[in-house]
């Protein structure tokens, strides 16, 4: 009987979920909007998932399941919960060995994660209280600036010149940003200076955690050109790219847990 | 202590409230009882010695009402104690229980919003002088006959250690009146008592400060509209290891005296502080010894009765002859303790805590030791003016009380220097054999953030195991005991991969407790 590996990453944002085999080879994925229950956002995440992947109906087949993320004790149907630090740590161990610090920037928080040649976590930092450079933010300065957030991830690679934001607050930042379109400066160069005030925020967190060595982006935010380039320019580093969409990473790492953990058990759901 | 005892199933969901007393074998449960008992009687005593007064405080002011719940503090701070411990943490807190009485008893008796029209009240109330309440009370024995009262204590330190919600309304009552709701919480709640007009009418002068920070010059705004008192400000000065700032720091407190002279007509009695600074030199050194053995293999007496007692000693009974024969009675609990060489439970950490501990959360200590076993062997905040003062001539003295307050609470280690807040922290690693540092980040006080970074780099080099516990003083809105549990719970699991000694206590809600 083929054993399936599970691991779902239940984000304030996004719901993730990641299916692996035995040797560890990704079977499927997907990546939901959370809803507000997580309950509800876990599970559409593994149905979704779990169609994808033939001979596998339902979440009680899974051999092993891990949750992790926010709303990790609401994973339903699962064998244990992981703290989405660990897991982020082992999702890119798995894609990249080589790599020693992870900036990770969810819906609602910032982290910088140094991590082990075994893909352990050495120590962490985190930023839960602020809304001020994570995916929220940038959500609100997306509607500031009336566009799609992708557009606006976009924008400031363009400027040629950065106006300093001096405020990292969301609500003051978006005040600020509206008092400067307001006095008719180019949007590219507010934008890039609202990608520099974050990444600032990002060299806190990673200089928290004494991040060193190969550096990588994961989160949803890790998809942001703008922000890589500003966090390139303020960290002074190459951020390494993943082979895989940064934002899974914390259901990869949940994943490869789920199949060491249920190997080594020998579980048989 | 064996593993998995499971001491959360003995608390009522959210309320924490314990749904039986703690069995700690014969003896120890025994001598519990007895001192739970003995702390009825401070309270049974204190209430039906001036029931009338007493019961009008309770209706006149909100922040009467936690005290009523002081009981079910006290068992917390217990929790899971033998032995030494024990007796140390029920005699300093039934020690603090006796004094914090008398002091509302003092309060109370000269309040004109609770006696309005007598003379009596009047008469007592003129023998008061309020000091703020990060000044150690000591310099106030001088002006004999006269009490000297830390206005904020009664409505708003105490309380604030006790109910994790009795701050919430007064800062909600700030926020409402205009102030800013990102200030840090003690400001905004001792604001939030003077317009509420909450705290007692007494006293004939005030003194105010600059301790411990910004903040107060808020509060001192407020508060001064409302007592509308003759008023003088005692500024410390901030680096306090320095010596060039004593001289400054010695007028301050000549001035400061001249000035209650003036108000009171009383004349300064060099004599009666010598004897008030000879009964406070003799606490130092029951400290200090207290230290030295928490230095060693089998640290006797640690956590929140330890360092509450401590920072209550130093405001609010330096040169207190009662808390001088408590200081006596536990040290040699503790003495025997060490000789024995037993420690009655599981210990896998020794911590450190720096920067100021957390109001809302005082049993975060015995939470920590029950749930992982780390002991917090050395706290920031145990060390506030500890120097013995000279007491040969009035300005050796007026020297060592300066240099007392310069070492405020919160104060100490946070202001004055990297010196006194990194380098230090490094001493007192070494000193008492600490393996671990539990840093306190208070999110409304930007100081110390400024520094995290070198915090980090230089723990890195010393392979210093880190971890960052976020709070906000006394505002349990913004970050409950709940995050800060999860802060540690985090870095156990996740950078120690180590397992809990009790798992019930991991995550529990204890949203609605006291």
């Amino acid at each position: 009987m083929k054993k399936y590996f599970c691991g779902c990453d239940v984000g304030s944002t996004y719901a993730k979920c990641v299916i692996m085999d035995e040797e560890g080879k990704i079977l499927a994925h997907s990546t939901i909007r959370s809803k507000i229950n997580p309950v509800q956002s876990a599970t559409i995440a593994l149905e979704e998932t779990i169609k994808q992947v033939d001979g596998l109906n339902s979440a009680q087949e899974l051999t092993y399941l891990v949750g992790t993320g926010y709303g990790r004790n609401k994973v339903p149907f699962a064998d244990e919960n992981i703290s989405e630090i660990s897991c982020h740590a082992m999702g890119v161990h798995v894609v990249d060995p080589t790599i020693t610090g992870i900036i990770d920037i969810g819906g609602q928080d910032v982290k910088g994660i140094r991590i082990d040649k075994d893909g352990t976590v050495l120590n962490f930092a985190m930023n839960d209280k602020c809304a001020a450079g994570t995916g929220k933010f940038y959500e609100a300065m997306a509607r500031a600036f009336e566009m799609p957030l992708e557009e606006f991830a976009k924008l400031s690679l363009k400027a040629k010149n950065v106006i300093p934001i001096t405020a990292q607050c969301t609500v003051f930042a978006e005040s600020e940003v509206t008092s400067l379109v307001g006095e008719g400066k180019p949007m590219e160069e507010i934008a890039a200076g609202l990608q520099v005030s974050i990444a600032k925020r990002c060299f806190v967190m990673a200089k928290k955690a004494g991040t060193d060595g190969k550096i990588t982006l994961t989160g949803g935010c890790a998809k942001n050109e703008g922000l890589k380039k500003a966090i390139e320019q303020v960290l002074r580093i190459k951020v390494t790219e993943l082979p895989l969409d940064p934002q899974l990473m914390g259901a990869l790492g949940a994943a490869e847990y789920a199949r060491q953990k249920g190997l080594a058990e020998g579980a048989n759901k | 202590m064996e593993k998995n005892k499971h001491i959360a199933d003995n608390y009522k969901p959210k309320t924490c409230i314990y749904k039986r007393r703690e069995w700690r074998g014969l003896k120890d449960t025994l001598y519990d009882f007895g001192q739970w008992l003995k702390l009825w009687g401070i309270l049974a005593g204190w209430l039906l010695a001036h029931p009338i007064q007493n019961i009008k405080a309770l209706f006149r002011y909100r922040w009467m009402y936690t005290y009523l719940t002081v009981v079910s503090f006290f068992d917390r701070l217990m929790s899971q104690m033998r032995g030494a411990a024990l007796r140390a943490a029920r005699n300093n807190m039934n020690t603090l229980a006796k004094i914090v009485t008398k002091h509302l008893t003092i309060l109370f008796s000269a309040d004109e919003h609770l006696h309005p029209h007598s003379k009596r009240a009047k008469k007592k109330s003129e023998h008061i002088i309020l000091i703020d309440e990060l000044l150690p009370g000591i310099f106030g024995a001088g002006f004999k006959g006269y009490n000297t009262i830390l206005y904020q204590v009664a409505p708003v330190y105490l309380p604030s250690l006790i109910n994790q919600h009795a701050p919430v309304h007064y800062i909600s009552q700030t926020e409402s009146y205009g102030l800013p709701a990102d200030v840090c919480p003690l400001p905004s709640y001792e604001a939030g008592v003077a317009i509420e007009d909450d705290f007692c009418k007494v006293g004939k002068c005030f003194i105010s400060c600059n301790m411990p920070c910004d903040g107060s010059i808020m509060t001192s705004a407020v508060q001064d509209r409302r007592h509308g008192l003759p008023t003088m400000p005692l500024n410390v000065p901030l680096r306090w290891k320095r010596e060039e700032v004593m001289d400054y720091a010695v007028k301050e407190y000549k001035s400061v005296i001249k000035f209650i002279e003036e108000q009171t007509g009383a004349k300064y009695d060099y004599e009666e502080l010598r004897k008030a600074c000879e009964i406070w030199n003799e606490q130092t050194r029951m400290k200090m010894e207290k230290w030295e053995l928490n230095k060693t293999d089998i640290p006797p007496h640690t956590g929140s009765t330890s360092w509450l007692y401590r920072i209550f000693e130093y405001q609010f009974a330096c040169g207190n002859a009662a808390a001088l024969k408590n200081d006596k009675k536990v040290n040699a609990i503790l003495r025997k303790q060490v000789a024995q060489g037993k420690f009655p439970k599981t210990v896998k950490h020794r911590a450190i805590i720096w920067n100021t501990p957390c109001n809302n959360y005082a049993n975060f200590n015995e939470w920590l030791l029950d749930c992982w076993g780390i002991d917090s062997v050395c706290e920031m905040i145990d060390f506030q003016g500890s120097e013995i003062i000279d007491t040969s001539t009035p300005e050796t003295m007026l020297y060592g009380i300066a240099k007392m307050a310069q070492g405020a609470t919160m104060r100490v280690h946070t202001k004055g220097g990297y010196e006194v807040i990194l380098d230090d922290l490094w001493v007192k690693m070494e000193e008492f054999n600490a393996d671990m540092v539990i840093m306190f980040e208070q999110i409304s006080c930007k100081g110390v953030a400024a520094i995290s970074g070198l915090f980090e780099e230089q723990a890195m080099k010393r392979n210093v195991k880190f971890v960052w516990v976020k709070q906000d003083l006394m505002d349990p809105t913004s970050i409950s005991r709940r995050d800060m549990r999860d802060d540690i719970n985090k870095f156990m699991k996740t950078v120690m991969r180590e397992e809990p000694l009790d798992e019930s206590l991991v995550d529990f809600d204890d949203s609605e407790s006291w």
